[in-house]
């Protein structure tokens, strides 16, 4: 069966190449017109002499060093070292260590954008991006995403959406008919209600992505958290509708109460996490959690569970299909001695649709040292537009043989996660420290953090929401004067 | 004629300051044996040295030296930017959420620390009785020291074993919601931590019982004969000789609070050195930031050290009469006297009531 993927692959990685181009890099000859028309400048060659560059990343290493290593094989004279920097919680001290010491390495990836604008790390490629006629196959809304006043910085290198996990053993039990893959989120919240059975035990809702994240972007298109429409936050609308809906729904028991009384007695286990308790109709999650949990067999089929993946509803009339995912971003260090060939390499380990057939052939072999495959599916979606791209990736989604009603599933999530933005820590300069210093430790009505004064119902979110709009300028401005400091006024 | 009288009063001056020198370096004149002494203790010492200066007094003056600077990490190496005494006077002007965390930290501290004292100080009690598997029961009550450590502390609490879902945190709150928000949370707060709090006097049950076995079980033997009870042999024996171990205890309670991983305030550091590159309302952060907060930290903790030394510790003067009167009253002379009386009574014959 292996075998026979690999040569479905193989045979469509030589179809990509045909029908996207965008092959290894190195385009100096590749002088023209970009999309608009406008006349590009050729890129300056890549060097012939031995250079090794160095990728700080904190998670799926050796994929990546296998991608980074299939460059190498187009360009023999440019190695690759991917190195492990710690996870997600030391990654960036562990930078930062590394800078103190000058020895940063030249590309990273980054969780968070303040720390790397505050201390100068980002390297202006804007000279190559806005020249580069590879950029078309970059998924069009992630272009302008990791451009800050218009100097390119920054470019996807894992596109992860986040996901609504219907259970459809809970909506067979209950008799209900599941949803529509393009539903909207009002049909979303009526669901959630209407799938709650306090006498069956069963919960309308369980969240990792919550609906204060959630609402703002599917009802006013915002291009990041809380409303962000490029300038402001706008939370005065939906975001405040969404925490008082989630307050309520909590008060209602809508929402599957984790470490209660009453769920111990349901499940016997008062800290089971309600996403694997069978008992929850509709988990609002990530990516990842079908490769980690649902595909596991203990999940599958001795807890019964038969988790079926939609995107994050948008709203009716919504201006635009914004959906909210983790989006990776790496960038070239300011300090790297090579940033023509870094630049080559940060497209090869982002969006470039032969390197995307390179990971799609990757993903399905790659094995653990304990003999297990490191990945039942794919743990990111493609950054490409390269529709045969998208073809092979969809070849690779575990699918029972029969089950028409998943392989709509998925087509239909492909389909409709074109259009990501992220976590306002990810894209908005300062966003960080102002959740941190005014949404969760500022003080409401004598309650500590926004979110907790509401869902003990001692504040409306509606009478604070234009302050917290206000509040985070300060914040903003101040990251973006640090910004300008390290890299100049801003570029037309 | 003017200048010639100074010049010679500043030629006597002169010599007789190299005659000063002169005696002084005779009277410093070290024989081979004290260099000899000196190079061995210099020696042995050495290795103390070198790890003072390099882990302690140089990391000291770093993070005082950042806390009045503006500090980045640029890919070319770390640059600092001075800026005077901002950072501080930045903490006490802007920095609220710091402030408020601080006195929330502080009044969290002092029962907490109370509780863990106490708890260790019964438990050692019972330990140091004559009870079945007393051995196990030691381990058992040491062993979170050794396995309770910061990255499984951390799994035990997400894995929420560190509460005790049966109480009622609304229940007790509501109990209270006389007290200002800024009291009453601490206080709820210590129930969502019970078990981390007992789980952290291993070491203090350890110290309490290395000194409850130091006490002279014939102190209560004498106590007991003159009819004390266990209640007054434990204030008149048991806590005057706990007293210096109680006091070592609190300060080591209250060091191994403010250092925990899990207290908010060094989460707080780290997110502002990491992460918080800029504090509330636009204020500069960063290592200078996070540098001048973990200064005025540690004041705060020394000050409620200081704190439990006014409190607890022994003060000699006024001690010394009231140890004078207990020598005085001590059991010791009276069961020696009544020892003297039994074996001349055996002496004479005279049968002994062994009631």
């Amino acid at each position: 069966m292996k075998k026979i993927l690999l040569a479905v692959v193989t045979l469509a990685l030589f179809a990509a190449l045909v029908a996207c181009g965008g092959g290894s890099g190195g385009n100096e000859a590749a002088q023209g017109q970009d999309g608009d028309g406008r006349v590009l400048e050729a890129l300056p060659p890549l060097t012939t002499a031995p250079i090794h560059l160095r990728f700080a990343m904190w998670d799926d290493i050796d994929h990546n060093q296998w991608l980074a290593d299939r460059f190498t094989d187009h360009h023999p004279n440019i190695t690759i070292s991917v190195e492990h920097f710690g996870g997600t919680g030391v990654y960036h001290s562990n930078l930062l260590a590394e800078a103190a010491a000058g020895n940063m390495p030249d590309l990273w990836g980054k969780l968070e954008i303040s720390t790397p604008i505050v201390n100068g790390w980002f390297y202006d490629f804007s000279d190559f991006w806005f020249n580069d006629p590879d950029v078309e196959h970059y998924l069009e809304h992630l272009r302008p995403q990791g451009v800050i006043d218009g100097r390119a910085i920054m470019v996807v290198t894992e596109h992860l959406p986040a996901v609504v996990y219907v259970d459809r053993a809970v909506f067979n039990r209950l008799n209900v008919p599941m949803p529509r893959f393009d539903w909207t989120y009002e049909e979303m919240l009526s669901l959630i209600e209407h799938m709650t059975r306090p006498d069956m035990g069963i919960f309308g809702y369980n969240f990792f992505v919550a609906p204060v994240t959630i609402a703002p972007i599917a009802k006013i298109g915002g291009y990041a958290e809380f409303g962000w429409d490029g300038n402001n936050l706008n939370m005065r609308g939906p975001w405040a509708d969404a925490l008082n809906w989630m307050a309520n729904a909590r008060r209602l028991g809508w929402e599957a109460q984790y470490g209660s009384a009453e769920w111990e007695a349901l499940t016997g286990d008062a800290f089971m996490w309600p996403g694997t308790s069978g008992r929850v109709a509709m988990q609002l999650d990530a990516f990842w959690t079908m490769s980690n949990i649902y595909l596991r067999d203990h999940y599958r089929i001795e807890r019964g569970l038969d988790m079926i993946p939609y995107t994050m509803p948008t709203s009716e009339g919504a201006p635009n299909n914004n959906k909210i995912a983790w989006l990776d971003f790496a960038a070239i260090s300011a300090g790297t001695r090579h940033p023509r060939e870094a630049y080559e390499v940060l497209k090869w380990m982002s969006f470039l649709p032969q390197a995307w057939m390179y990971r799609i052939q990757d993903f399905p072999v790659r094995i653990r040292e304990d003999g297990e495959p490191y990945y039942l599916m794919p743990n990111h979606v493609p950054t490409t537009n390269c529709p045969d791209v998208m073809e092979a990736f969809f070849g690779i989604l575990p699918i029972a043989p029969g089950d028409t009603f998943m392989e709509e599933a998925w087509r239909a999530f492909l389909r409709l996660s074109t259009e990501p933005v992220t976590w306002g820590g990810r894209v908005l300069p300062g966003f960080d420290q102002w959740v941190h210093e005014i949404y969760h430790n500022g003080e409401f009505n004598g309650v500590i953090g926004i979110e907790a004064a509401v869902f003990d119902g001692l504040a409306d979110a509606h009478d604070f929401a234009a302050d917290l709009e206000a509040s985070f300028r300060p914040f903003y401005d101040s990251m973006m004067a640090e910004f300008r400091m390290w890299m100049g006024p801003p570029r037309n | 004629m003017e200048k010639v009288i100074h010049a010679n009063t500043f030629r006597m001056k002169c010599v007789k300051l190299a005659n000063k020198i002169k005696g002084l370096r005779k009277s410093m004149r070290i024989s081979g044996r004290t260099r000899r002494n000196w190079f061995y203790a210099y020696a042995f010492l050495m290795p103390w040295l070198i790890g003072v200066f390099l882990l302690l007094i140089y990391p000291l003056y770093t993070s005082f030296s950042f806390s009045r600077s503006q500090v980045r990490f640029p890919p070319t190496g770390l640059v600092q930017f001075p800026v005077g005494w901002e950072n501080y006077t930045n903490i006490f002007a802007l920095d609220t959420v710091f402030m408020t965390g601080l006195v929330s930290f502080t009044l969290q501290l002092i029962p907490q620390m109370a509780i863990i004292v106490s708890f260790a100080l019964i438990i050692s009690m019972l330990l140091n009785g004559r009870i079945k598997a007393r051995g196990l029961f030691r381990a058992v009550f040491f062993l979170p020291v050794i396995i309770a450590t910061g990255p499984v502390m951390s799994e035990l609490i997400n894995e929420g074993v560190a509460t005790v879902p049966a109480v009622n945190l609304s229940a007790i709150a509501n109990a209270m919601d006389f007290l200002p928000p800024m009291v009453l949370e601490p206080i709820v707060g210590l129930f969502t931590q019970l078990i981390m709090i007992l789980w952290n006097s291993g070491v203090q049950i350890l110290i309490f019982l290395a000194a409850l076995q130091k006490i002279n079980p014939e102190q209560y033997e004498a106590a007991k004969m003159d009819g004390a009870s266990g209640w007054e042999c434990f204030w008149k024996i048991t806590s005057p000789a706990l007293r210096p171990m109680l006091f070592l205890n609190v300060i080591y309670t209250v060091v191994w609070l403010a250092n925990s991983d899990q207290n908010p305030i060094i989460n707080m550091l780290h997110i502002r050195m990491i992460a918080g590159v800029l504090g509330p309302g636009g204020m500069p952060g960063g290592y200078g930031h996070a540098s001048a907060m973990a200064w005025v930290y540690s004041i705060v903790v020394l000050l409620i050290i200081g704190l439990c030394w006014v409190v607890l510790h022994e003060r000699k003067d006024k001690d010394k009469p009231e140890t004078k009167r207990l020598e005085q009253k001590s059991y010791l002379p009276k069961r020696r006297e009544i020892v003297r009386k039994l074996r001349k009574s055996d002496m004479e014959g005279i049968g002994v009531d062994k009631r």
